[in-house]
């Protein structure tokens, strides 16, 4: 373990762009933290309790191209009805895929234990058979810096949702805040390797072990789907289903797929992958426009039985890392707590 | 396959937008279409007859005699009619504008002026397209999906959705009566990304809920007025239509 001071330990993000990873770090603008690409001029924030974004929007970004294909589909000249290739002969397009794999290492720099469990909680889905191509070459190489919280905000509940600890493989560098110092524990291989560019001014011969933070409340998370189903679901009747406690969730990873055509050259067509949010009508909508989620409550429940139940019996994890951003960015104040937690004693 | 651009009462903004944001998409529109009708761009093939076409897109909103018979033409000789803009598909501003007022001495010659209302209350309209003005970006990826056979598609979220998207500080908390959670989403939450509200120039949200609205901006200590007197201002017939819902 070393120990630095603040302009030492801020000198770390460009050591690592130095050493080939594109680097993202929280920074600070308009009264919110959000993790951003490095640049040298970065307001970085290491105060920060929450952030508005998390890593997901790196590893899975938005509008994501999974490829290009050639349709040969061309213009005619008969009048104009919406048709279903199926339906009136066989689909006049054959694909070509042109596959770039997206490039770089990543370094996530002063992320929380929570974040680094939303890491944790995206591999376990994004990497089960099958594997997601494009998220694995992302994730590959990664190394992420990991700064302990002393005190959550009154929204915060990683340590009842027991993901305060950085599991082991998800923190390359534990660090932890003392005063105007900063302790340094390298972990990985690679995490030594860039905390040894680091001017020491103090070598501590200790290590650091994980400390949960001061929370503000206390209780336990029952959330079976019968118990989602049963508990009261307060304050509904204002959501106006803007969506925000999915997209600002670190571990929401739903996605629709979307083909971009282009007018210039109509037959070269994009395939990207965009975020969905199971607060928006067509997440649940088939052929024929049936909507499975009808109700605001429907929705929310669906939202908490994905998150709680589901989530622990397919990927043996919950995936809820206790961050509070979906009670804290909602505008409407829904607490999502009052539904899945119940007090201690 | 042919197109045609049309323009009722409005500021032809969106047409003028396509023109300048299209960028080379026009050349290529011009290209793929046989356009007979675009009189902001060349002299209508056929006088100001309105030809038979495969898709015609309307901008503005419907407010005289002669919009009213313009549109009953345009429907009858067009297989596919596309509202352009906020005009055309909520009414605008033009729609809260122009009631309560004595419309009968604002006739000039055989022009006769009445209540503003958008293309759906005189006609059957396949598809619109919001926004003032209209997004050249929206523009053209409907259009492709019309040619490649897909049907076109609304933004089924809110402007909160994209805004929270990018980042932003909600307008909310700094009690600022943005119409976000109301607003159709879809312009990359233009405003509140530069700490303007927003104020809903697109309409509604397709599953829009003023009650719930209303009950949010209570919470953040809002003037429930301030926030009702931006949505009469702007997003004409469909949030009026809320607003009549959620009032009772």
């Amino acid at each position: 373990m070393i120990r630095v001071k603040l302009g030492e330990f801020l000198r770390l993000p460009s050591i690592l762009a130095g050493m080939g990873y594109s680097v993202v770090v929280p920074t600070e603008g308009n009264g919110v933290t959000k993790f951003e690409c490095y640049s040298p001029d970065s307001a970085i924030d290491l105060d920060y309790v929450r952030a508005i974004n998390a890593p997901r929007d790196f590893l899975l970004p938005d509008g994501e191209r999974l490829y290009r294909y050639r349709s040969t589909a061309t213009v005619t000249s008969y009048g104009l009805k919406i048709r279903f290739p199926t339906v009136e002969g066989p689909c006049p397009v054959t694909i070509n895929a042109e596959y770039t794999a997206p490039g770089g290492r990543l370094a996530f720099f002063a992320i929380h234990p929570c974040h680094a469990n939303s890491i944790r909680y995206l591999d376990r889905v994004m990497l089960s058979d099958p594997a997601d191509p494009y998220y694995k070459a992302r994730r590959e190489g990664m190394l992420t810096v990991v700064l302990e919280c002393e005190e959550g905000d009154d929204y915060c509940f990683c340590v009842p949702a027991g993901s305060w600890r950085a599991e082991e493989g998800y923190c390359d560098i534990l660090v932890r805040r003392s005063g105007e110092w900063f302790l340094v524990q390298p972990i990985s291989e690679a995490g030594r390797e860039a905390a040894s560019k680091l001017n020491a001014q103090e070598e501590d011969a200790g290590s650091l072990e994980g400390k949960p933070p001061k929370m503000k409340s206390s209780f336990s998370i029952r959330a079976s789907e019968g118990e989602i189903d049963r508990a009261p679901a307060e304050g509904l009747d204002s959501c106006t289903l803007c969506a925000a406690c999915t997209v600002t969730c670190p571990t929401c990873y739903c996605s629709d797929i979307e083909d971009r055509f282009n007018l210039v050259d109509p037959s070269n067509v994009e395939r990207v992958r965009r975020r969905m949010s199971c607060q928006r009508k067509c997440y649940s909508m088939i052929a024929g426009g049936t909507i499975f989620l009808k109700t605001k409550e429907e929705r929310y429940r669906w939202r908490l039985k994905h998150k709680f139940p589901f989530s622990e019996k397919a990927f043996g994890m919950s995936g809820c890392v206790g961050c509070g951003n979906c009670i804290a960015f909602c505008p409407a104040g829904i607490d999502m707590r009052k539904t899945v937690g119940r007090d201690q004693g | 396959m042919k197109a045609a651009f049309y323009s009722l009462t409005s500021c032809e903004g969106c047409l003028t937008t396509l023109i300048t944001n299209l960028g080379p998409n026009l050349e290529a529109l011009w290209r793929i279409f046989d356009i007979d009708y675009f009189k902001l761009v060349r002299e209508p093939v056929g006088g100001e007859k309105v030809p038979r076409v495969d898709i015609a897109f309307v901008e503005g909103a419907v407010v005289t005699n002669l919009d009213r018979k313009r549109i009953s033409q345009i429907r009858a000789n067009s297989s596919f009619v596309v509202a352009l803009g906020t005009c055309a598909s909520c009414g605008n501003i033009a729609y809260s504008a122009s009631r309560g007022v004595d419309l009968k001495r604002r006739r000039l010659r055989e022009i006769e002026v009445f209540e503003a209302e958008p293309l759906s209350s005189h006609v059957n309209v396949d598809f619109e397209l919001s926004g003032c003005p209209v997004s050249a970006e929206e523009f053209t990826e409907a259009l492709l999906r019309l040619l490649n056979g897909i049907e076109p598609k609304q933004p089924d979220f809110s402007v909160c959705y994209e805004c929270k998207m990018r980042g932003n500080r909600c307008l909310l908390e700094v009690g600022k009566a943005c119409l976000g959670p109301l607003a159709m989403g879809g312009c990359g939450a233009a405003c509140p990304s530069v700490g303007a509200p927003c104020y809903s120039c697109r309409g509604p949200a397709v599953e829009a809920d003023l009650t719930a609205y209303l009950k949010t901006i209570r919470r953040h200590g809002i003037p429930e007025e301030r926030a009702l007197s931006a949505v009469r201002a702007f997003t004409g017939k469909k949030i009026l239509g809320l607003l009549k819902d959620g009032k009772g």
